[in-house]
């Protein structure tokens, strides 16, 4: 009898069991993640907050005149080339500027160049931090505005000069013509990843301005840095 | 077989016979059982990669010519890699931190199986990373392992009612992506399916 009622409650409970298994279903929970990522591909660029100009300081700069004769005095000519004055600010801020000799016999109008006062004369200097090491940044300087002061407007932004951090110095790139564009690596170990283009240049009084009107004159570039 | 049925029924009527004598005490025994058979997943950290430069090469494609590659580890660090004439960098990695996901409510000991699910790289109008080779790292493993097939298993430690942590990370890759010109975040998401 004891055997039979086992059996029973065994059978009772296989029977149970198997129920139970078949409504067991395979559950699962889920959660959804969130993935995000900033991309910042420009290069963070800015103008030097001290070096934020090309400043030639203060200058005397006239340009010249041919006079009637020529160096011989045999007759009226141009013999002493261009009679232009030029000052021009080099990467490292040393202004110079220069006037065209002449010949005393050919009644010429000296071309007049000298430094007045460098105190504030200086380079500007464009920082590029943030870069990638070893990625190429594309310079563009376009867009050249010839200082002027008021509605004089002779004197003319003639030529950049451009230090990539402490490369040698680029020849001087005429401003007339096509956007002056080149290229440099930034470089992560340099001045602590602060990278520079040191900008100077040339201004130039033309042949035959004898008359310069003094005070301050104020022009501009625009420089473009891009990966 | 025939014989054992034979059994349960004779014991079914012989059951039906008792409770009907009055002679007999009948006691009812309660019988109870919680079944739990899924697991609570909370998502305790998104997965971020912080900010990147990622400048593809001319006619990139996936996954390494010319692509920006970006590793997230479970130690929450970020690795760039750039295919080819790509660009890849971080800029900022200060928020870059691995998916943390905490499981409980698992018998402990049992095992459990984790799939990635619906995958959707970073996007953003248009422009998408593809997200995946994913690793994790479980309960403050020592390291990190390689998540195959988007699904791995591990045996629940409960760690007294805390649960399990899972961290996982995970790459991008520009893949074709040709260029990225948003300055908005790049969003994307996956789903953690867990179960036994």
């Amino acid at each position: 009898m004891k055997h039979f009622v086992k059996k029973s409650l065994f059978a009772g409970a296989l029977l149970c069991a198997t129920a139970l298994s078949g409504t067991a279903m395979a559950q699962s929970t889920t959660e959804t993640v969130q993935v995000g990522i900033s991309v910042q591909n420009t290069v963070n660029a800015a103008l030097d907050a001290t070096n934020n100009s090309i400043n030639f300081g203060v200058i005397a700069l006239r340009g010249g005149s041919d006079g009637l004769l020529a160096a011989d005095g045999t007759s009226a000519g141009n013999t002493d080339g261009d009679m232009n004055a030029t000052a021009t600010v080099l990467t490292d801020g040393t202004v110079t500027a220069e006037g065209q000799a002449i010949d005393p016999l050919d009644l010429d109008v000296a071309a007049i160049g000298f430094v007045v006062d460098d105190s504030s004369a200086q380079q500007a200097i464009i920082n590029i931090t943030n870069g990638v090491d070893g990625a190429d940044l594309n310079f563009t300087l376009d867009t050249f505005s010839d200082p002027a002061n008021g509605a004089f407007e002779t004197l003319s932004f003639e030529s950049v000069i451009t230090q990539f951090n402490a490369d040698a110095a680029d020849a001087p790139a005429a401003t007339s013509g096509a956007p002056i564009q080149f290229t440099d690596a930034y470089v992560a170990a340099y001045n602590g990843g602060t990278n520079t283009l040191s900008i100077g240049g040339t201004i130039d009084v033309p042949e035959d301005t004898t008359s310069v009107t003094e005070g301050l004159y104020s022009g501009s570039l625009t420089v473009t840095v891009s990966y | 077989m025939k014989q054992f049925i034979k059994h349960t029924m004779y014991g079914a009527a012989f059951l039906c016979a008792v409770s009907t004598s009055p002679a007999w005490a009948q006691i009812v025994v309660p019988i109870q059982a919680t079944i739990q058979n899924t697991v609570t997943v909370a998502v305790t950290q998104d997965m971020d990669f912080g900010t990147v430069v990622a400048i593809p090469g001319p006619t990139p494609s996936a996954p390494n010519t010319n692509t920006s590659v970006f590793t997230l580890s479970t130690n929450n660090s970020v690795t760039p890699t750039a295919n080819g004439a790509a660009a890849a960098a971080v800029i900022d990695s200060s928020t870059a931190q691995a998916a943390e996901v905490t499981i409980t409510g698992a018998a402990d000991g049992a095992p459990l199986t984790v799939n990635i699910a619906n995958i959707i790289g970073p996007n953003n109008s248009g422009e998408a990373f593809t997200l995946g080779s994913f690793v994790q790292r479980i309960n403050g493993a020592a390291s990190q392992t390689a998540v195959v097939s988007d699904t791995f298993t591990f045996n629940y430690d409960d760690n007294g009612g805390a649960g399990s942590v899972i961290l996982l990370g995970a790459t991008l890759n520009s893949a074709s992506q040709a260029s990225f010109t948003q300055t908005t975040p790049y969003t994307g998401s996956f789903d953690v399916v867990v179960s036994y």
